[in-house]
């Protein structure tokens, strides 16, 4: 049976997505992928302000500021955002990381003008007014309960970053200190905003199907008034790899079985080891035939589930193993001595063809699906602009994946999986008082 | 376009002119072995292909489930390969292939990049043509499907769901409730009688969307499915069924603190003419918009009883219906569903507004277009065509059904659809608390949580009084006078316990001393220890109550009373010295079999309910506070006492299994054994 073999399997051509790219006299870099398959339009608009450019004693501000955004403009009252997107049967929605926040509509094409007159409004009329900034601190507030501090692991994020990105302003996260938002004055908000929601700071990509002069137009026409702001210092940091390796204890109440995190400090997005490490981790943890689920889940029951993950930022990047550990608290050791063998075989003996080829296959299909939607496409061409200075890194990535060879697998291993370069944390279950 | 004149930032502006909203193109071709496929052209890099068999869960027959049990053996091995080995090659490629059974059809599902998709088509015919129905994994299915089937059981919105399927399918298999027993019966035969009786090529369909052009595609499908046979008529039963309308349902489940409310009636089918105009009338009434519907607006704007009621217009091949959800607390049940149908007689009395027609024609029509971004989407709709039997040009025409959808239209659709007789309204909720409220929308009819009708059984018909049934109970259970002899009771058993869904396994203990000294511990196995779960201490010093990680829990002073009041050991033998006041509730029938519900009355108010089986005389459920009890199986437990063997707790969230209790009476029983565990005592 062929499907079970090593077979030769011929090499995709992945398709190229087509782009321009302007940019307005305020600053604004506009880029437009024209896909007219469907009567679909997405914008995206990607303002290049993070965590990482909030002060240590104001975190937390970027996220509230994406949550602010909702509220209304001078032209559209609280509560009517919502209700022109859906109206129009499209759907609307924003997210906060550590180095961006970003907005999305996605609308039939022949309401491109909703979305624009709604994003020109929010980068030129932003109300910024206490009814609600009141009502977005307790939704805030609400959300760091439920995703990071009642949820078991969720902390995880949170403390990998306290201690992988020590002295940095990676060193916090997106969702940042409730108190700052509280302790804020109103005159602060108003500031951050008159700061980095500004023309010159942000980047407005479309894509789906539309014409491209009168879409340039229409552009100029909702954008070109708003007032470009001043020159930003962007943070300059780098990561340092292997200070010293670092193990804490998180004695939370709601850890329901034993878990254990070893994470990495790594380079940034679109660095080659970045690109080689996404296949390290693919074939430690994507799928059930993986090393890390196989041995500690499938083989050693020690652990009911296990992944990886990888992300990269622009300033460094994060290489995790997470192991959810079965029975009493002693497993941790156990999955400690485990895991590290696991890393260390990779060191030291590599991996083998078939696994390469298998995580070489998983990672082509995802990349082969992750620009299914003109939404996709609207974001990944505009965090390319924002982050690469060129959108044309969307379509060169890929060459950067099918470039990594086996030995580039375990020469990263080697390179960022030590253990000087390790924070441990571990997630003991409440023990039970005799 | 004009730019000329400025753009006004004061208004929304208004959508152009929609361009190509024209439904894509497809192909239809079919193999020589009859199977009927459908081909959608993606220039993009994944192909996606799903195969249709029409039957479902509606072809079951004499075996309840097997379809379902099929959809999830299906992909566990094939040919020669076993199940994790058949695992291991589709992820090895990249690749995923699942199926999935309704009530309608059997699905089987493949995924993956156009460069490798022939290796993963020929997984997907290998389990077409050689699944291997391996016994070992079928068994693991069936352990699965029915720890499920038990934390569904202790949702309501399910059994609310399996009561609307009663009303809508009747006593057809789609209309039965599935229990453990109807899932052990599931065995390898039936399986592959299903499979080898209704998947066949020549009564399905197939949709491919990708990268092909049509004679390669048939070409590959030819030489991978071409040894695939089978009949066109696979003998699919023909069934046509309408919701029956005009009944008022209330499932009693005593536990419950909330109630789940549905409305029923009839829709219309898929390929009606009128299912475009009237999926536009759901949207206003309760459709997920984000427009604010008028059953949002009513329930949760102006009365705040619920956070997201729904409706719509659901459909398959053999029944079009209507229905609407909501879920309030318990003692507003009656007037959210006046609520409900007030909204309902509204539509019917009064035009819908031109704007809000509009708004909601406009939002239908933007989804759509949205929708045709969406190849996978496409494809299943052009095999719904056919499948459905709807009009070819239902799609290309869309957007102008939608667009003419007039007030007089969606007013007679209301008229029609929603006429009274023809709704049928159902309530799963607490009907001790519900009382006779519902009886001003009918006659209402009082069901158990197995769905089974309970007649209540008038006065005249008892025969029996209180205190003769009391009595009967006692000597059922052992005699008041052995009972009375019993001091001390230590009980331990294993438990399985559900909460939010989820299984977890325990144990529970239960220690009573003479006369009303009580703990009972139910506590759940985490990280290889025992963790509290749920604790409760009666001493004469008072009530201590602790949840989960033996933290201690608030307790209400009713609460505590109740607690109290109950705790006494072998409480029904001294219930008369206790002071307690029985009176006979009423008497009920299930499936023929009378139920006695008693309550007794203690001094301090605590009402404890009793249903007693009419011919044992053993209760079969106990409440007070809140609590539940049913009593799975009695045994001699010693000193010739019947106590339960088996039983189910359900409080609040949380339900417990006990099996296999097993007792030490009169034995000594220290203080310390009584004291809290853990908890800080």
């Amino acid at each position: 049976m062929s499907a079970r073999s090593d077979v030769e399997i011929p090499a995709m051509e992945f398709p190229r997505i087509p782009h321009e790219t302007f940019t307005l006299q305020n600053g604004l870099r506009v880029v437009l992928s024209v896909d007219r398959s469907a009567p679909v339009v997405a914008t995206f608009v990607h303002y290049h302000v993070g965590s990482k450019n909030e002060r240590p004693d104001r975190t937390g501000f970027a996220h509230f500021f994406e949550h602010l955004m909702f509220e209304g403009t001078r032209n559209i009252p609280r509560k009517e955002l919502d209700r022109h997107v859906q109206g129009a049967g499209g759907f609307l929605n924003a997210f906060t990381s550590f180095d961006e926040t970003a907005y999305q509509i996605q609308v039939p094409s022949n309401e491109l003008r909703l979305a624009l007159w709604i994003e020109s409004e929010r980068m030129m009329h932003a109300e910024v007014e206490e009814i609600g900034v009141e009502t977005q601190r307790k939704v805030v507030k609400e959300e760091r309960k439920s995703r990071y501090e009642n949820q078991p692991y969720g902390s995880v994020f949170l403390h990998m970053a306290r201690h992988l990105a020590e002295g940095t302003p990676y060193e916090w996260t997106p969702i940042g200190d409730v108190q700052y938002i509280d302790e804020a004055s109103i005159d602060e908000f108003r500031a951050f905003y008159r700061r980095f929601y500004v023309p010159n700071n942000a980047v407005l990509a479309i894509a789906g199907d539309f014409d491209v002069k009168e879409t340039r137009q229409l552009v100029e026409a909702y954008f070109a008034d708003i007032e470009p702001g001043e020159e930003l210092d962007r943070p300059e940091f780098s990561l340092e790899i292997g200070p010293g390796e670092k193990v804490v204890d998180i004695e939370e109440e709601h850890t329901p079985l034993p878990g254990l995190v070893f994470s990495y400090r790594t380079p940034p997005r679109g660095t080659p080891d970045a690109y080689a490490l996404e296949f390290l981790s693919t074939v430690l943890a994507r799928g059930e035939s993986s090393r890390l689920y196989r041995t500690v889940v499938d083989q050693r029951e020690l652990a009911l589930q296990a992944t990886s993950f990888s992300p990269t930022m622009e300033m460094g990047g994060i290489f995790g193993m997470l192991a959810i550990g079965r029975g009493s608290n002693e497993v941790l050791e156990e999955l400690s001595t485990t895991m590290s063998e696991i890393v260390s075989d990779v060191q030291q003996n590599g991996i083998t063809e078939r696994e390469f080829l298998k995580a070489r296959n998983q990672i082509e299909t995802s990349l082969a699906g992750r620009y299914t939607s003109v939404l996709d496409k609207a974001m990944a061409l505009g965090a390319a602009v924002t982050f690469d200075g060129d959108a044309e890194s969307v379509n060169t990535d890929v060459e950067h994946y099918m470039a990594v060879t086996p030995d580039d697998v375990q020469r990263v291993a080697r390179m960022y999986l030590t253990p000087e370069n390790r924070v441990v944390l571990r997630y003991p279950a409440p023990e039970k008082e005799q | 376009m004009n730019l000329q004149t400025p753009i006004d930032r004061t208004a929304r502006p208004a959508a152009t002119e929609a361009t190509h909203v024209e439904f894509p193109e497809y192909t239809t071709f079919t193999l020589e072995n009859g199977l009927r496929v459908y081909h959608v052209h993606d220039p993009r890099p994944m192909v996606t292909a799903r195969l249709l068999v029409p039957g479902g869960s509606s072809a079951d027959g004499h075996t309840l489930g097997v379809a379902e049990m099929l959809a999830e053996l299906l992909t566990k091995g094939a040919g020669d390969l076993d199940a994790s080995e058949f695992a291991d090659a589709i992820d090895f490629l990249g690749g995923n292939i699942s199926a999935s059974a309704s009530v309608d059809h059997l699905s089987l599902s493949a995924r993956g990049l156009r460069t490798r998709f022939e290796l993963v088509l020929e997984l997907f015919a290998m389990v077409l043509l050689d699944p291997a129905f391996d016994e070992e994994e079928l068994e693991k299915m069936k352990g699965i499907a029915i720890e499920g089937l038990i934390a569904s059981k202790s949702e309501p919105s399910y059994i609310a769901s399996r009561a609307v399927a009663r009303l809508v399918y009747g006593d057809s298999p789609l209309g039965k409730m599935p229990s453990e027993e109807t899932i052990r019966d599931i065995d390898r035969d039936s399986v592959e009688e299903y499979f080898d009786t209704f998947v066949s090529p020549a009564a399905s369909t197939l949709a491919v969307v990708g990268d092909y052009d049509t004679d390669e595609l048939r070409v590959l499908l030819e030489k991978h499915l071409g040894g695939w046979q089978g009949e066109a008529e696979t003998g699919v039963p023909d069934h046509r069924f309408a919701p029956e309308g005009g009944r008022v349902i209330l499932v009693d489940r005593p536990t419950s603190v909330q109630s789940a409310i549905r409305i029923v009636g009839p829709g219309p089918f898929p390929n009606d003419s009128e299912y475009a105009a009237t999926r536009i009338l759901g949207d206003i009434y309760g459709g997920g918009t984000g427009l604010g519907n008028r059953l949002t607006m009513n329930l949760r704007e102006t009365h705040g009883w619920t956070y997201s009621p729904r409706a719509g217009f659901p459909a398959n091949r053999y029944v079009g219906t209507f229905s609407a959800h909501a879920d309030v607390a318990g003692e507003v049940t009656a007037d959210a569903v006046a609520e409900m149908l007030k909204e309902i007689d509204l539509l019917r009395r009064e035009d819908v507004p031109d704007e809000e027609l509009a708004l909601n024609v406009h939002s239908a029509v933007g989804r759509y277009l949205m929708s045709l971004a969406n190849p996978d989407l496409t494809a299943r709709r052009v095999q719904q065509l056919d499948f459905y039997d709807m009009s070819p040009d239902y799609y290309d025409a869309l957007v102008e059904s939608y667009r003419s959808t007039s007030q007089s239209e969606i007013r007679d659709l209301a008229n029609r659809l929603f006429e009274r007789s023809r709704l049928s309204i159902i309530v799963v909720g607490k009907a001790a608390d519900i009382g006779d409220s519902l009886d001003r929308f009918g006659d209402v009819e009082l069901w158990n949580t197995d769905l089974e009708p309970i007649r209540q059984v008038g006065p005249e018909e008892i025969g029996m009084s209180a205190a003769e049934i009391w009595r009967k109970m006692l000597d059922a259970m052992g005699g008041e006078e052995r009972l009375r002899s019993i001091r001390s009771l230590q009980l331990d058993a294993a438990v399985a316990l559900t909460m939010q869904g989820q299984q977890i396994p325990g144990a529970y203990r239960e220690l009573v001393l003479h006369p009303d000294r009580r703990m009972t511990r139910i506590s759940a196995e985490a990280a290889g220890q025992q963790v509290g779960i749920l604790t409760s201490v009666v001493a004469p010093d008072g009530v201590e109550l602790f949840g989960p990680m033996d933290q201690p829990l608030e307790s209400t002073p009713e609460n505590d009373s109740a607690l109290r009041e109950s705790a006494h050991i072998m409480v029904e033998a001294w219930a008369e010295s206790l002071g307690g006041h029985l009176v006979v509730d009423g008497v009920r029938e299930v499936d023929g079999q009378r139920v006695y519900q008693l309550v007794l009355t203690l001094p301090g108010e605590t009402v404890v309910r009793y249903d007693i089986d009419g011919a044992s005389f053993l209760p079969l459920q106990r409440e007070v506070g809140g609590t539940a009890i049913a009593f799975d199986r009695w045994g001699e437990i010693g000193e010739g006492v019947i106590y339960p063997i088996a039983f189910e707790i359900t409080t609040g969230e949380l339900s417990a299994r006990v099996s296999e209790a097993r007792y030490v009476l009169n034995e000594e029983i220290s203080e310390e054994d009584l004291a809290p565990e853990g908890g800080g005592g």
